[in-house]
């Protein structure tokens, strides 16, 4: 599908970040004209993967998150936030509902369901030692009622 | 985020209004914690009527502080969500351990206050 528009950002992995992060992509989904909810959904489901590269990535210490975003001709948006932190060894184990690798912070264990609910697709590539990559996708039911009339 | 408290006999009520995540989820937390330290607590509600953006970070520490409370049967309850915020709720099943009701009216009346 053909992309319209898109961005890539950088920043320091710091928690600071993670409302600017959101932020950011949702004043660029704006463009597809979304409903309030959708926009909510999509900062919801940034402000996860965000805190994923600060928290599991990069374990609070020094790095570089990465988001690329893209509109496409179908109405449609994907985000991609990457982290060349830790990685994940257990990708099935991080996916499950309220697992947690890091109890000692009160984590919810429940980010990727969070992003899986809120977006339509959500993939993920990681290699141990490299990094994390999550790429999400959303269309936007734009034009139709319930948007925000903003174009 | 602001976080404002005060107490209804020995009921604390908590109004957290902005955003909850990760960043922000500390300052909830430091001020239900001080509070819970000085032993006086007997159960809690949130006014989350101001809060208009929480992610899994914030479930956590409301997550923790219910599980504080409930060391002494303690309850949380909650009033005045926002879409958002209900829908992380729903979604996670977290409205089964601390109920949402429509104001906090229903919430003193739910305590048998």
């Amino acid at each position: 599908m053909e992309v319209i528009n898109y961005f890539t950002i950088s920043f320091p992995a710091s928690s600071r970040n993670e409302s600017f992060a959101r932020v950011v992509v949702a004043a660029f989904a704006a463009q597809l004209d979304p409903t309030l909810e959708e926009l909510n959904e999509i900062k919801t489901a940034v402000s996860e993967a965000v805190t994923n590269a600060i928290i599991h990535g990069y374990r609070d210490r020094c790095g570089e998150v990465v988001i690329a975003c893209s509109l496409r001709q179908d109405n449609s948006l994907e985000v991609i936030v990457k982290d060349t932190g830790t990685g994940i060894d257990n990708l099935e184990q991080a996916r499950e509902p309220l697992y947690t690798s890091r109890p000692d912070l009160e984590r919810s264990g429940m980010g990727f369901t969070v992003m899986e609910e809120f977006m339509d697709s959500v993939s993920i590539q990681t290699q141990p030692g490299q990094g994390t990559s999550v790429t999400m996708t959303k269309r936007i039911s734009a034009g139709e009622q319930g948007g925000n009339g903003k174009n | 985020m602001k976080v404002a408290k005060h107490y209804h006999g020995n009921i604390l009520i908590v109004a957290a209004a902005g955003e909850l995540d990760h960043h922000t989820a500390a300052a909830l937390k430091g001020c239900i914690q001080e509070e819970l330290g000085k032993g006086m607590v007997r159960h809690i509600i949130l006014d989350l009527s101001g809060l208009s953006f929480m992610d899994s970070s914030g479930l956590g520490v409301l997550l923790g502080r219910y599980k504080e409370l409930a060391k002494w049967q303690g309850n949380m309850l909650a009033f005045g969500l926002q879409p958002l915020v209900e829908k992380l709720f729903l979604m996670t099943g977290l409205n089964k351990l601390i109920p949402v009701y429509a104001n906090l009216d229903s919430c003193l009346k739910a305590l048998g206050v």
